[in-house]
């Protein structure tokens, strides 16, 4: 197998909660272990969704992955090399490889810049190219993006939110990046702007050869787009493997909860579904053990007694399939049937 | 008699860029205990139809023409004690958005206990007493001491349920809801559809709007489809899903990506939702319409029933309308798969 392009070990991201006065100097600081022990690679050139639900540190973890955030502790490689440990210019250089995407397309611009400087900013920001030419590769990145000529002079509160999202990606690829986090890409967008969007993406990929890391709480999509899929629950990956592998057994009983749970456009569909009670446990507080087992449909008695997390395991048929679940087998019997 | 019965309902807003045709001749009505889903994109008009049914538009928006008739009696025009009756009386309302549709600095339970105070005739403890007995009902558990807590103290889900507590504090015949599982988790939207269908059971009707087609299937009996302020489809929800006769319907089906189906590429709608201050002569589809004639350009074909036996499914497509210059197939095809529903 090829070298990752960036590769993540140990990855660990926490954040204080905001206390008073007190309760800091008495260093009662509680911290959100928002990204707590993560290890996963990418590879060029594929695609790897990231699922779960609110609050599991999808999105920290895309940004902790392109040094958006310093890492509490763990690395985080790229090409080799420590992101951590460069010098500012280095990493600056290394930004024009390693590009993101904001989650809200219409926030995420700058509203007294026009689309046009929107983009360029970026290549001015990097100096590529010889200044002359800039407007117009400006242009020649909003056609790529599917925008017209006309709309570089126009202002974000006059696009729509798929063309903003247009617009996101375009100041993006202006750097050439190899690498390119995608955060909840269509989760504002109505569905037939969302397809639309998904269809550029992977028209881009195929084009550029860019790999992505796209986070998303739609498992429909997620299916649609990615290659691999990572899920992730209060800061720990609880499966990885490919599309294939993650949505069909064995299944970790956390992502077979999520894929009961979504629903199916079809009116004569008959599923069993399996609701999870509650709601993610609090990150500053997370249960011991294996922390998905409060909610988990198939917990044993000693799931909240291990010392630390279940590890992932890989799946006998596959290198690639992992699931930190020791009891995923009971989950057919104990489901009655595969779903 | 239906328990809602909506006619040709115009609204319009007066703003600087001209006057939009946010809602144009729209008909429905509402049975009791019926689960009707209104679906289309943002600026379909989903919302503000629902909005006109409580007289709850501002300006610039106004109901420019048409007839609501709750229950049999006209609201439109209807005094304001009466209509006060109605708003979180017999027709409860919830919004996409727990976090905002609630009160930061007042308990969950007083909130509660407000809309009881004013829909019921119950006070002091019997309006808390019933306050907590309607967290019961939605699922929260221990409601007594959730009463006593504010909304920054409740996850999402749990906050959407108690603004249904609040909806459901007048006993009302039709809940509207708008786009209710939106903001949430699937796993967490999960378990409010199990409320829902609960209290639907319970022979409550509901206006259920959503954009996600997949919740819609799920949940609703019949569907009514808006685009660019008109309905454009109606019907039951297994014909809408199975056999759309839109066009629309039919694209917007096919561009919505599906656990188990294996399309390199999803099918896009080409083009934007029209401008409604000048909305395109003729079929406000047409532009964007693959079978788009010269006729769809002349004519706005109205909502038709779409064969001759059944009364229940109807299009607004000129290929339904009998003397019609249309000369064009209209050809669906509706692909479902084994697999489909069994990731």
């Amino acid at each position: 197998m090829t070298d990752p392009l960036l590769s993540a070990e140990g990855l660990v991201k926490h954040y204080p909660t905001e206390e008073h006065f007190l309760a800091r100097l008495l260093g009662r600081r509680r911290w959100v272990r928002a990204v707590d022990g993560v290890d996963i690679d990418i590879y060029p050139g594929e695609t790897l969704a990231l699922v779960g639900e609110s609050g599991c540190g999808k999105s920290t973890l895309g940004r902790a992955l392109v040094h958006l955030e310093e890492p509490t502790a763990g690395t985080v490689r790229h090409r080799g090399d420590d992101l951590a440990a460069l010098s500012d210019a280095e990493l600056r250089a290394r930004r024009r490889d390693l590009q993101y995407v904001f989650q809200n397309p219409t926030a995420s611009l700058d509203p007294r810049l026009t689309v046009g400087d929107a983009v360029r900013e970026a290549l001015d920001v990097h100096d590529i190219g010889p200044v002359g030419e800039r407007d117009r590769r400006v242009v020649s990145l909003l056609e790529t993006v599917g925008l017209r000529p006309s709309h570089a002079g126009r202002y974000p509160r006059e696009l729509s939110g798929g063309q903003c999202q247009r617009v996101g990606l375009a100041r993006a690829l202006a750097v050439d990046p190899e690498f390119v986090v995608c955060d909840e890409p269509v989760s504002a967008l109505d569905v037939s702007v969302q397809a639309g969007i998904l269809n550029l993406l992977a028209d881009l990929q195929d084009e550029f050869g860019l790999a992505y890391l796209v986070v998303a709480h739609d498992l429909s999509v997620v299916q649609h787009v990615a290659d691999r899929v990572a899920v992730m629950y209060l800061g720990e990956l609880v499966e990885i493997g490919t599309v294939e592998e993650v949505f069909s057994p064995p299944y970790h009983p956390y992502t077979y909860s999520l894929l009961s749970a979504v629903p199916e456009p079809d009116p004569r569909w008959e599923g069993e579904r399996v609701v999870l009670d509650g709601a993610v446990p609090s990150a500053t507080d997370p249960p011991d053990g294996c922390k998905f087992h409060p909610r988990c449909p198939i917990a044993q008695d000693d799931c909240g007694e291990w010392d630390a997390h279940p590890d992932l395991e890989t799946v006998a048929e596959s290198d690639d399939h992992a699931i930190a679940c020791p009891y995923r087998d009971r989950l057919d019997a104990e489901m009655g049937g595969d779903r | 008699m239906a328990l809602l019965e909506v006619e040709d309902l115009d609204v319009r807003f007066y703003t600087e860029g001209g006057v939009v045709q946010a809602v144009d001749g729209l008909s429905y009505t509402l049975d009791r205990g019926e689960r009707l889903g209104v679906v289309g994109e943002s600026g379909a008009g989903k919302t503000v139809a629902a909005l006109a049914l409580l007289d709850l538009l501002d300006a610039p928006g106004r109901v420019e023409g048409g007839s609501i008739r709750f229950d049999g009696e006209e609201v439109l025009g209807a005094s304001p004690d009466r209509l006060r009756r109605l708003r979180g009386g017999e027709i409860g309302l919830v919004f996409q958005d727990p976090e905002t549709a609630l009160d930061p600095v007042y308990t969950v339970g007083e909130q509660v206990a407000e809309a009881v105070r004013v829909h019921t005739d119950r006070d002091g403890d019997a309006a808390h007493d019933r306050a907590v007995s309607l967290l019961d009902r939605v699922g929260i558990p221990d409601p007594a001491t959730r009463a006593t807590q504010y909304p920054h103290e409740f996850s999402g889900g749990m906050a959407q349920r108690a603004v249904v507590a609040i909806a459901l504090a007048g006993e009302p015949d039709l809940l509207v809801a708008d786009e209710p599982t939106t903001a949430l988790d699937v796993t967490i939207q999960a378990q409010l559809l199990d409320l829902f269908d609960d209290l639907a059971a319970d022979d409550l009707a509901v206006q259920f709007i959503s954009h996600d087609l997949g919740v819609v299937a799920e949940f609703c009996d019949r569907v009514l489809v808006m685009y660019a302020g008109q309905a454009v489809e109606r019907a039951p929800v297994d014909e809408l899903f199975y056999d759309p006769k839109h066009p629309y319907t039919a694209g917007l089906l096919s561009a919505v990506p599906r656990i188990g189906d294996d399309r390199d590429r999803l099918q896009t709608i080409p083009g934007a939702t029209p401008d409604l201050a000048s909305p395109p002569p003729g079929c406000r589809f047409h532009p964007r319409c693959p079978y788009a004639e010269d006729a769809c350009t002349k004519r706005d074909p109205p909502l038709a029933a779409v064969d001759s036996e059944g009364d229940a499914h109807h299009a607004a497509c000129l290929a339904y309308v009998d003397d019609a210059d249309f000369d064009g197939d209209l050809d669906f095809y509706v692909e479902v798969g084994e697999e489909v529903g069994d990731p």
